[in-house]
């Protein structure tokens, strides 16, 4: 298989599954196995190389039967989709008999070819209709004459998929991840045809051996390869080093690759934005507008800013304090004389000390949120009804989430999700010690 | 509205005539509306003559408002349609070129192209911005699918997306504005053949890769969009719905008014620099308010694009208003590596809002100005509350009705060419209101004795009088507000910056008091008199900077920024000396040490000279400092008064915060309790009037009554001793006429009312049952809110 490496046992099972023209295909498959582990890409190229028609749906997309059998036909056919009324539009099919029936007129007009519906993340189907899996797992039981397969990609292994009544198994095969080798080799593919075949070899290994703990996903590790491979011939570009000096670039990239590190899966900034963002900390900063400046800290500097309005501020922290100080301790905290503390706190607390930021935020009603808000905040305050239209944005941020309550309208009741760092950088902005006021740390 | 049939009671919904009458009748404005105040009929002429000066007034403010709205985010839009236009390039050329194995192809794995604009948590000016990113996108986008703006639409997401881009339906045509029925201008789209395969067809249809031949261009470009109706999603799978379409639609109308000129400036500005477009432009899917965004839903749409990218080129933008983080936090990894994710950072909205002070309030263009407290109002539900600059001008708008619907002399109120003729259409009596202002009777008063009583009599005389007035007036504010700006410039980098670092918060004080008499300033000056030299060089070169900016051609200014430069002349030229005597003393001191390297005492002794020598001149320093700090100090002094020390200023200013506050801050509580305690403030009857607050009288409603009688409890009420009390008060009224009834038997229709207004206070919620005790209610802390 040509393009394809490292999966050539999986291609040959596929293979001899679907068999030659003219012998009967398996009823359903079931291909199983990590995302990017080329069950896509193999079953397509083992489908068009027997020369079966193929029909693929991504079930993310297919979020009720109807869509998923209309894309299914609509492929078979070959017939382009379309959804203005200027045109004739293939006949509705919202059923599985219809669909059944459907396929009959397809494959009598195509001179009865063999067909293959290839359905990615077919977890999804699950959710869509409670028959629809299992119809399609013995979809030629309902379709005689017509030689049709259907082959189902999932992440997810196929007991996931099992139902008590009806439920016939379909052949499965298991892609498993790929070794660091076949990595290499995949990623060796990237080559372009600038570059030796030597120097990329180098280039490829000196990324796996850095980001190879941290991910095994090939479109990630691919995205890491294109990512540097430029910074990487930097040193060759202005001949400073030859293709062979393995040390030297090494030297030059090593601090690129691990930066980058710390940022694998968050595609937040693109290669040209990279760049971007390189060449502006170069010029001179004298030269620049202040926004640019601000554009550039908040890009490079890894605490969450977020501006909020003055009361929304101490909103937040109280909705934080309310989520992780038990409300016990509310009078110890919040109250001028809450009197002396009991020698047995110190055992309490320590029982509970861990438990308090490890167990999640905990739910408050309103009524608490208010009073510690008031009392944190230090000069009185009338509660406008800004104030509440303010608790209504923080929950539009999702910085707080309403949850449950039995008595929405009476006593709501929240929970604050703002990530810790969020909150801490909110407090430094007014200089609030939230250290003074939690449970776990006083 | 129609009555209907029906016994039961219950809220039915009436649909609206297809066709309402309204369209045809004369539209009410302001002016039906205006002027509370006046209410004897020889007014009426006031009444033309404020709502005359008050509409030029707000003309003028919203022009300006509109300029600057349009123009603060130009920068940032600019670059964001520089990478939607380079990022689609760059997609078609990956459709249109089968994928080579050249490198840079970031793209070639699926990622789509997204840009993130961080818009800050301000949601009423959120609706503005992309607002404006959308006319901006379609019209420098021409020829190309339109862009389509996605409110936080979950499941209906796809077939809204899709019916707003092939049908360049949703987005109505401006005749239909007043229409709510849905008008799709372009081809109808079903709604079950909503899915991406569609999409694609559509687009090869519409932009073959061949030279295009004419292309059918949906009709009917307006920038009103997203009217398609949400139509009920179903499946389990559909999450909560969060649609605003009327609040969306209102802003639509109000930004299609006044949309003009300045929007088309910067349409302009980037068309001219974007290089020549594609035939195949990008898709562009606009998802504002990420946050609210249903995480699967957003998942979803991302895999989707991702896995057609090969066909449809889209770019997404993302409109979040805390940080981009977020949209990690919402999306699985899986799909957020299908993202080749860029940050845009609109402005924030502190920046912006110092410009409208700027330009708005610190400028004559605009005639009416905000006196010390309602300013410091404004500011305050800005910074305090929502940071939102629509909701400041919004403020604005109030403070400036109030201010002219008020005030009678505030027809004067205009743009300077007017007052003339302003002044010519008013008659004696009227005039009146003008001599009773309380600064012109002091003005008067102190005037020289000839020229008192033709002050009071000359009609003629007191025009011109006031006209003169007015003038100088405004040149004192433009010399105010200059003089502000100097005091900032001065002090914002002072450690601590007691005055604060904007200009709005300097204005803030100086607009209500006197600002050397502050203890801020007096803060700043101690500051000030601490300065190195080198601090004060620069402090001084800002000043003077700001000074010239400013100078407008006044005299007073002038004569300052002389004074400045001279003042700062001396202290580089002090700088100059120094150094220059110090390398003479450093040459000899240097000389004497190597001369006599072993004699300790001759060295100490020369160092205690050179350390005395330097004291002197730090002192001829610290002369010309204090020198400095006392010329600013009587500038101020003598500038920065508050406007009530003016002539005139209530023609001009607009003091009274409490009206303004009164409509502006909304305050429930408050409102509750009031109304509760004292039902004839709202409803201004006869029978609830009460001498003192606390008093119970038999006539109020029976809630107040019971409400009162509540507060006199404690934490836990008795329900039968409640009625008790509440049978006794409202019975009152019976006591001659029926016998008293007995304790324990008490009226049915009484024991009604009090059931009924229990339960309305539990409604309200001042108190709950509870389980505790039995016939017992609990208070409780936060009724009400
Ligand atoms: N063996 C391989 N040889 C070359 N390229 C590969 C191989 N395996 C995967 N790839 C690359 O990885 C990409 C993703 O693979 P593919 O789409 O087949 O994964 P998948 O298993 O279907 O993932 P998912 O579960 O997410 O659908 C392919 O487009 C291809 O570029
Ligand atoms: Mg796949």
């Amino acid at each position: 298989m040509e393009g394809v490496c490292g999966r050539e046992e999986q291609g040959r099972m596929l293979a001899s599954l679907l068999g030659q023209e003219g012998s009967p295909m398996p009823c359903s498959l079931f291909l199983w196995g990590h995302s990017g582990t080329g069950k896509t890409l193999v079953a397509r190229h083992v489908l068009r190389r027997l020369g079966i028609r193929i029909s693929h749906v991504n079930c993310v997309e297919a979020f009720c039967p109807q869509v998923l059998y209309e894309a299914v036909l609509s492929q078979l056919r070959g017939s382009v989709p379309s959804a203005t009324t200027d045109l004739p539009t293939p006949p509705t099919c919202d059923s599985l008999g219809e669909f059944v029936h459907h396929l009959d007129t397809v494959s009598r007009a195509g001179g009865q070819p063999r067909m293959a519906i290839l359905l990615e993340n077919c977890e999804r189907l699950r959710d869509s209709a409670a028959n629809i899996f299992p119809g399609l797992c013995r979809l030629q039981e309902l379709t005689p004459g017509i030689n049709i397969t259907v082959i189902f990609m999932s992440t997810l292994p196929v007991e996931k998929f099992r139902i008590s009544t009806g439920f016939m198994e379909p052949l499965v095969v298991f892609f498993p991840q790929y070794t660091k080798d076949e990595l290499q080799e995949i990623l060796q593919t990237l080559r372009p045809s600038t570059a030796s075949q030597e120097f990329f070899k180098n280039y490829i290994s000196l990324v796996l051996s850095v980001f190879y703990l941290a991910t095994r996903d090939l479109a990630e590790l691919m995205h890491q390869v294109q990512q540097h491979f430029e910074a990487y011939c930097e040193p060759v570009v202005r001949g400073e080093a030859e293709e062979e000096d393995v040390r030297p670039l090494w030297r030059n990239i090593e601090p690129h690759l691990k930066k980058a590190l710390s940022t694998v899966y968050l595609r937040e900034v693109s290669r040209t934005h990279f760049d971007k963002m390189q060449k502006l900390i170069e010029t001179s900063v004298s030269e620049m507008l202040p926004s640019e400046l601000r554009n550039i800290n908040s890009l490079s500097s890894k605490t969450a800013i977020v501006e909020l309005p003055l009361y929304s501020r101490y909103l937040l922290i109280a909705a934080h304090l309310a989520s992780y100080n038990p409300a016990r301790t509310d009078r110890r905290f919040f109250m001028k004389h809450h009197g002396k503390q009991r020698k047995t706190q110190a055992s309490i607390k320590a029982k509970e000390r861990c438990s308090s930021h490890l167990l999640g935020p905990k739910t408050f009603p309103l009524d608490r949120l208010m009073a510690i808000f008031h009392s944190i905040v230090e000069e009185d305050i009338t509660p406008t009804a800004s104030l509440f239209s303010q608790l209504a944005t923080l929950l539009s941020l999702r910085l707080l989430i309403p949850s449950g309550g039995d008595d929405v309208l009476q006593n709501p009741k929240y929970k604050c999700v703002a990530p810790h760092d969020v909150v801490h950088s909110v407090c430094r902005t007014i200089n609030f010690d939230l250290s003074r006021y939690t449970y776990s740390q006083a | 509205m129609a009555g209907t049939v029906s016994v039961s009671k219950g809220v039915f919904a009436f649909k609206r005539p297809k066709h309402r009458s309204q369209r045809h009748a004369p539209r009410l404005s302001t002016l039906d509306h205006w002027g509370h105040g006046y209410q004897e009929e020889r007014e009426e002429n006031f009444k033309q003559l404020t709502h005359l000066s008050y509409t030029s007034c707000w003309n003028i403010a919203s022009q300006i408002l509109q300029e600057l709205q349009d123009n603060i985010h130009s920068k940032v839009f600019q670059s964001l349609v520089t990478y939607i236009d380079s990022a689609g390039r760059r997609l078609t050329a990956d459709i249109t070129t089968t994928r080579d194995q050249t490198f840079g192809l970031t793209h070639a794995l699926g990622n789509v192209p997204t840009a993130c604009l961080v818009t800050g948590v301000n949601m009423p000016d959120r609706d503005a911005t992309f607002q404006s990113l959308v006319g901006l996108l379609r019209s420098t986008s021409r020829r190309t699918s339109p862009p389509c703006r996605v409110k936080s639409a979950p499941r209906a997401a796809m077939y809204r997306m899709i019916s707003q881009l092939i049908g360049g339906g949703g987005w109505a045509g401006l005749q239909d504005e007043e229409e709510e029925e849905e008008v799709v201008t372009g081809p109808k789209v079903k709604r079950k053949q909503c899915t991406m395969a569609v999409l694609a067809a559509w687009y090869q249809r519409t932009h073959p890769s061949s030279p295009r031949k004419a292309k059918k261009e949906p009709p009917g470009y307006t920038r009103s969009p997203t009217k398609t109706p949400c139509s009920p999603s179903k499946g389990n799978r559909s999450p909560t719905k969060r649609t605003h379409p009327s609040s969306s639609r209102k802003a639509d109308k109000d930004t299609q008014a006044n949309e003009g000129s300045p929007s088309k400036r910067i349409k302009s500005n980037i068309i001219a620099s974007l290089p020549e477009r594609s035939d195949k432009p990008p898709i562009v899917i606009i998802l504002e308010d990420l946050e609210s965004f249903p995480p699967r839903v957003l998942n979803d749409l991302v895999l989707i694009c991702s896995q057609y990218r090969a066909t449809v080129p889209v770019v997404l933008v993302f409109g979040v208003a805390t940080t981009p983080d977020r949209v990690h936090h919402s999306l699985s990894h899986h799909a957020s590596a299908c993202l080749a994710m860029e940050v845009f950072r609109a402005q924030p909205s502190t920046h912006y809002l110092t410009s409208v002070i700027d330009k708005v309030l610190m400028s004559n263009e605009l005639p009416f100005h905000l006196g010390g407290r309602p300013f410091k109002l404004l500011l305050d539900i800005f910074l305090y509350n929502d940071l939102s600059v629509e909701n400041f001008t919004k403020g604005l708008k109030v403070c400036m009705m109030e201010h002219f619907m008020c005030h009678a002399s505030s027809f004067l109120c205009c743009s300077p060419k007017h007052r003339q003729d302003m002044l010519g259409n008013v008659t004696g009596p009227q005039l009146d209101t003008v001599r009773k202002l309380p600064s012109f009777r002091a003005y008067v008063e102190a005037a020289p004795p000839q020229e008192q009583v033709p002050l009071l009599i000359d009609e003629d005389y007191t025009k011109k009088t006031i006209l003169s007035l007015l003038a100088e007036l405004d040149v004192w504010y433009a010399r105010f507000c200059a003089l502000v700006k100097v005091a900032n410039a001065l002090t914002s980098r002072l450690p601590g910056a007691p005055m604060g670092r904007q200009v709005r918060e300097v204005l803030a004080v100086c607009l209500s008091r006197s600002l050397v008499d502050t203890e801020e300033y007096q803060e700043a000056v101690k500051g000030l008199r601490s300065m190195a030299r080198e601090e004060l060089v620069t402090v001084m070169q800002c000043v003077q900077d700001v000074l010239e900016e400013q100078l407008g051609g006044d005299e007073i200014l002038c004569e300052l920024l002389t004074e400045v430069i001279l003042l700062s002349g001396r202290l580089s030229g002090l700088g100059q000396t120094t150094e220059a005597e110090d390398e003479k003393e450093a040459g000899g001191g240097g000389a004497a040490v190597t001369l006599k390297p072993s004699d300790r005492f001759h060295l100490r002794e020369k160092l205690l000279d050179s350390a005395k020598n330097k004291g002197k001149k730090s002192n001829k320093y610290e002369c010309l400092r204090s020198e400095v700090v006392q010329f600013f100090s009587d500038a101020f002094a003598s500038h920065l008064q508050p406007p009530t020390t003016q002539t005139l200023h209530e023609v001009l200013f607009f003091h009274s915060s409490r009206a303004a506050k009164k409509m502006l801050v909304g305050l429930p509580r408050p409102a509750l309790t009031t109304a509760l305690a004292n039902p004839h403030h709202y409803l201004q009857c006869d029978c609830c009037r009460l001498d003192e607050p606390s008093a119970l009288v038999t006539t109020l409603p029976d809630i107040s009554v019971a409400y009162k009688l509540h507060l006199e409890c404690g934490r836990h009420i008795n329900l039968f001793d409640w009625l008790q009390a509440f049978v006794a008060v409202v019975s009152q009224e019976d006591d001659e006429e029926g016998p008293v009834t007995s304790s324990r038997n008490v009226d049915q229709k009484l024991q009604a009312r009090f059931v009924l207004a229990v339960s309305e206070l539990q409604f309200l919620g001042f108190i709950k049952p509870t389980k505790r005790k039995t016939d017992h209610m609990v208070r409780l802390t936060w009724g009400g809110c």
